[in-house]
């Protein structure tokens, strides 16, 4: 398949804060910009979408160019092929949910359509919401409503801002499926930002990670949340890993996805979204792993991996260690007390067991 | 009681609707303008349209005379137009008047405006509205209760202006002899009756648009989350 890029080259300046950021992002697949609240993960969506213009730089689109400011070119926003969703929603509260959707399917370009309003409806499971008033729908059901209402302007872009972060864990794990479709089902390229680790590696296969304002790293996910920040930083985010693994099978029985990972094979809740053969991203916090230093028998915890302990980084005023552990080729992160730590005599360099929770696995 | 002037109550009307029709016309632009605008002018220009709040109606009746005589630049244009003087002319009252009732569609339109989210505007255009399309299809709705009060308040004020009217206007009859300066003559002149009979349609007129306004209120609430 033919990848274009979308190009950026941004400069805005605030009081106190200036977004500076050079940037390649492939128009395929879901991108994530990651990075700490005030990093300027808005700012840039709203420069892409036109609503803020740059002080300096360029925008091209593939081929089309949306912004030069040097030139004096600045597509406004609304005549950019975009498709954004707020972190609020913001649907129309004068409309019904059906009259929101009908707003964008009107204005969008209907020779493009590669899918109608009734496909929407259904893929994203409207049809009984559809009389409804905005502000008589639940956060989830918001959101869902305003997925679809964009992706009827047919966009070519998809930026999402923050989409999830007004839902409590259950409604996230509700509207995380519909995500996936996106870049998927309906192939529309996607710029994710967040500040959620969890959502990131279920949702971008590249992620972007903006800090202060500058772009600090960018490559495939799992690789460059383990490098940066995640991973081994420990101040940066919260400590855990990010891990590559495959699934194997999904166990209908017990309501398990099987992954093998390394050498091991660890088991999460089910998840049918992922067929057998493909690749997952799993996060572990590194609260929810213990070291055992001979294959542990007569204990719940399933998820034992066989793993090298590769440093241990003590920290200062604190009762815990963090200790970075091998397993196969990924890195895995584990913290625990000091004492036990010394207790079980734990070195670098040494063979241990990983154990992880199941039930751990938030999504 | 006798049978009520129907030519001032007629003029007065006709006055009130065009004032109102063509408030709401340049009251729109400009509320919305002065909802959005981030120039440092803001303040001046607002306090422009306020005046009218706060200045004499004579004064103001004053300023509108000096500009209406066909010697001054205004006065002298429409002369040279119509072929008829601001000063004195229904013409001149309808101006006189849009001037003196401007506040009362420009303030409940802005801060109408002013409360319609950014936000929703914005994911207007990022369903391909343009921003004039925006304007009709988002804003305006959610800005119902705003033109409504500009529209009753404007038409209201206008019913009722005297001062301005008396200096500007004079008393031709149905020309510039409104209701409020036909009561005030009946009364000069101990016609007690005819005032009553003007004064009473009048309250019951304004009492009762005033409840339609509250009662619409209450039903027609937009919800914002």
């Amino acid at each position: 398949m033919f990848t274009d890029h979308i190009d950026i080259k941004t400069r805005r300046a605030f009081a106190g804060f200036t977004l500076d950021v050079e940037q390649k992002i492939p128009l395929a697949g879901c991108t994530a910009v990651f990075g700490p609240s005030g990093a300027g993960k808005s700012t840039l969506l709203r420069l892409i979408a036109g609503f803020l213009r740059p002080d300096a730089g360029r925008i091209a689109f593939g081929e089309a160019l949306w912004c030069d400011i040097g030139a004096g070119l600045h597509v406004p926003a609304h005549r950019r092929p975009i498709g954004t969703v707020f972190q609020d929603g913001r649907l129309f509260p004068h409309l019904t949910v059906e009259q929101n959707l009908f707003y964008a399917d009107k204005r969008s370009d209907a020779g493009e359509a590669k899918y109608s309003r009734a496909d929407i409806v259904a893929a994203f499971d409207l049809k009984p919401i559809l009389d409804r008033r905005p502000v008589t729908l639940s956060g989830g059901e918001r959101q869902r409503v305003a997925l679809a209402r964009t992706m009827l302007t047919r966009p070519k872009l998809l930026l999402l801002d923050e989409p999830l972060s007004a839902l409590d864990r259950g409604r996230k794990a509700e509207i995380i499926p519909y995500l996936d479709n996106l870049a998927g089902k309906f192939g529309a390229p996607v710029i994710y930002v967040s500040h959620n680790v969890d959502e990131i590696v279920r949702i971008a296969d590249q992620t972007v990670i903006l800090k202060s304002g500058r772009v600090e790293a960018t490559g495939a996910t799992a690789e460059i949340l383990n490098a940066y920040g995640v991973g081994t930083d420990a101040d940066a985010f919260e400590s855990g890993a990010v891990l590559t693994g495959s699934v194997i099978a999904h166990d209908e029985a017990y309501r398990l996805t099987r992954v093998a990972l390394g050498d091991g094979v660890i088991s999460l809740p089910i998840n049918k979204q992922k067929p057998v053969g493909e690749a997952v991203n799993i996060r572990i916090d590194a609260r929810n792993v213990a070291i055992a230093t001979a294959a542990p028998s007569n204990i719940s915890i399933r998820n034992v991996l066989p793993a090298t302990i590769t440093a241990m980084n003590r920290r200062p005023d604190s009762p815990f260690v963090d200790i970075i552990l091998r397993v196969g080729d990924a890195i895995l992160q584990a913290q625990i007390t000091t004492a036990a730590s010394d207790d079980l005599a734990l070195a670098s360099g040494q063979s241990v067991y990983a154990l992880v929770k199941t039930a751990s696995f938030e999504i | 009681m006798t049978l009520p002037d129907l030519s001032a109550l007629w003029l007065t009307f006709r006055l009130a609707f065009l004032v109102t029709l063509i408030l709401l016309i340049i009251g729109t632009p400009l509320a919305w303008w002065l909802a959005n605008t981030k120039t440092r002018l803001k303040p001046v220009v607002e306090a422009i349209v306020a005046l009218p709040l706060v200045l004499p109606p004579t004064v103001l009746g004053f300023y509108l005379l000096i500009v209406f005589n066909p010697n001054a630049a205004i006065g002298g244009f429409w002369l040279s137009v119509t072929g008829d003087t601001l000063a004195f002319s229904f013409a001149g009252l309808v101006i006189a008047s849009v001037v003196y009732s401007l506040p009362f569609a420009i303030q409940p339109l802005q801060s109408a405006f002013e409360s319609v989210a950014e936000g929703v505007m914005e994911a207007a255009a990022s369903l391909r509205a343009s921003p004039l399309d925006a304007f009709f299809t988002v804003a305006a709705p959610l800005s119902v209760r705003g033109f409504l009060t500009a529209a009753v308040l404007s038409f209201a004020h206008t019913l009722g202006e005297f001062g301005v009217v008396l200096m500007v206007g004079g008393a031709i009859p149905g020309e510039t002899r409104v209701v409020s300066i036909a009561i005030y003559e009946q009364v000069e002149t101990l016609r007690y009756g005819e005032a009553h009979a003007l004064s009473l349609i009048l309250l019951a007129f304004s009492f009762a648009v005033l409840m339609f306004v509250y009662v619409f209120n209450r039903r027609h609430r937009v919800h914002v989350h």
